[in-house]
Order: C-alpha cells, then structure tokens, then sequence
C-alpha cells in the first residue's frame, strides 16, 4: 500500500494504522505533541490507533512551531 | 470620536466591516502581547496604529543586534544602549500614536505572574518563543474565558490558531502534550512578520465586533508564498478545556513529556 507522508512516498503494510506509522517514523504511538491530517482532515489524538491507512492516503505531520 | 482620531483612522473607519463603531470598540479594548519579538514586533505596531485603547506587553530580554532582521520595531541604537525590548518598544509605539495607553514590562511571564497580566485585558496575543509558555497561556485564557491567538514560526513557516474558550478547539485539542524543548528555530524574516500581521488582524476583527474566531489553524509557508487552513475540532475530553485541568498553571501537575 501506497502513501504520502509529508511529500514523500511510502510503501507500508496493508492496513497500517496511524498509530503504526507514528511509531514506524519513531515517534511515541501515542502522538500527544502532534497533530495529523489526513487528505487534509484532521485527526484527533484518541483516534490514531483506530484509524488504519488506506491506499493513496496524504498523512501530514505538523508539530506546533516555538519561534517567534 | 475626537475630529484627529476621525482623521487618523479614517481609511479603516471606511472599511464596511470595522466603521466608526468598530473603531471605538478598538479604542476601548486592552490587549496583552505576550513577547516583544518579531511577532510581537508586528503585532504591537499593527495595533498600536490602528488605536487598540491599551496595549500591556512583557518581555524580559534587551534588543540584541542577532534580533533587528526580524524585529521591526527596534534599530541599531536601541542594540547599541542595551536597551531592553520592552521599553524600546514602548518609545517606538509612544511616537506612532500618542494616543494608546501602553504598559511595558520587563519580566518574564510566567505562572507566578499570568493571572495578574491578565487582568482588565480583552484579549491576548501569543508573541512568545518558548512553548512551554504557550501552554501557560492556553491554561490561564482558558480558566479566565479569555480569547487568545496562538501564533509560532518554524523557517519559513508559521502557524496560528485563535482560541475561543468553551466555543472552539484550543491549543491541548491539538497537541494534548507539548514536544521535549528544543533550540531556537532558524526564521526566515517574512514568517513571524506574516504570521504576527494575520494574528493582529484577526485580533482587531475580534475586538472590533465582539465575534468569535473560527476555530482554523492556519498554516504559512512564506517561502512558497501559501496560507491554508486545516479545519480543527474541539477534544471534548481535551485536559484543559474539557476536563479544565490546569496543568501548567500553579497547582498543576505539568506532564512529563517535554519537560523544561
């Protein structure tokens, strides 16, 4: 299965959750200090582990920018 | 409205959606911009000019000359008198327009002080550079009912969310915990310069006509010349507005994920 993280092209198992991808990408599965969206919907934190990934999906992983 | 002020605001006052009603709103309104950085810069001149009645802000650091390609508000003479961005600012701002009521301060906002920064204010701006401070502010607006625009830059991008507390999504919504600190982000000069402008526009809308913010984090990338905007929920079992658990106001148990 196919899919788009952050611009880049991925093969991951079919029916890779988020969860699964979070920790595949090294962070914790949890997810509590990012936030996701999928095909441009977002995804609330509770909802990563029963979210599975499905082919062609775009993930974006946007983390809170500091500076100022 | 005195016949200057009419004068001075004329072009806004213009504008359908602000008018001479608006324009008082903004003369009667406080704001607090927490940081005199290079958002705060933006904000502070943008809302300095268009007559917001008082504007309190707090910054503990002085201008450094590592600051002045993003921080609009300061020059080399300010660098060169070790001035802190504080006063500077205040000098600046009381020479654009004498007639708004400034409070500078030169201390660092923080648990022991926000409840007192908040006082009397209508609104407030996010400006700082630390997110752990960010979180502060969410808690405290939150408690107090107060509306707050998160704003943070990274490169060339930024970010900013408007949280209106018990209406919208705020900032634990969306990353419940905040991220291990890190060093200071590279910044591309236009980014904050952008970002701090969209927070102080939507920050005069806001006080202008007394209408919640939709609840939208909007994401910049001034490199590619793009703004979007990501459509976000409220987390009814959200720590901070749901369950109103204050964590990181004292009292609060802080989580252990980035700790600093």
């Amino acid at each position: 299965m196919r899919v788009t993280v952050d611009g880049e092209r991925r093969d991951l198992p079919e029916g890779t959750s988020l969860a699964g991808l979070l920790e595949l990408l090294g962070e914790p599965a949890d997810g509590r200090h990012l936030l996701v969206e999928i095909n441009g919907r977002f995804v609330h934190p509770r909802d990563y582990a029963g979210c599975t990934l499905r082919e062609g999906d775009r993930v974006e992983i946007v983390y809170p920018a500091f500076g100022g | 409205m005195r016949g200057d002020d009419l004068e001075r605001y004329s072009r806004q006052i213009m504008l359908e959606e602000l008018g001479e009603a608006g324009q008082e709103r903004l003369g009667r309104a406080a704001v607090l911009v927490v940081g005199c950085g290079a958002l705060g810069s933006a904000q502070l001149g943008l809302l300095c000019r268009a007559g917001v009645g008082r504007l309190r802000f707090i910054d503990p650091d002085r201008v450094e000359l590592g600051n002045l390609h993003r921080q609009l508000l300061y020059d080399e003479r300010d660098v060169a008198a070790g001035r802190p961005k504080a006063e500077a600012a205040a000098a600046h701002l009381a020479a654009v327009n004498s007639g708004v009521v400034l409070e500078p301060l030169v201390e660092r906002a923080g648990p022991g002080n926000i409840a007192g920064l908040l006082a009397g204010m209508d609104l407030v701006l996010d400006a700082s550079d630390d997110l752990r401070l960010r979180y502060l502010l969410n808690d405290a607006c939150v408690r107090a009912g107060l509306p707050w625009l998160y704003g943070g830059v990274d490169g060339a991008g930024g970010m900013l969310l408007a949280v209106e507390p018990g209406r919208g999504p705020c900032l634990r919504c969306l990353w419940p915990d905040p991220p291990a600190p890190a060093g200071p982000p590279p910044v591309f000069p236009p980014a904050p310069v952008l970002v701090g402008a969209q927070q102080a526009a939507l920050a005069l809308r806001r006080l202008a006509t007394g209408e919640p913010l939709p609840g939208r984090l909007l994401l910049l990338d001034a490199w590619q010349a793009s703004w979007r905007a990501l459509q976000v929920e409220r987390d009814p079992h959200c720590r901070c507005c749901g369950a109103r658990r204050f964590d990181f106001l004292p009292g609060g148990k802080v989580p252990d994920a980035g700790d600093g």
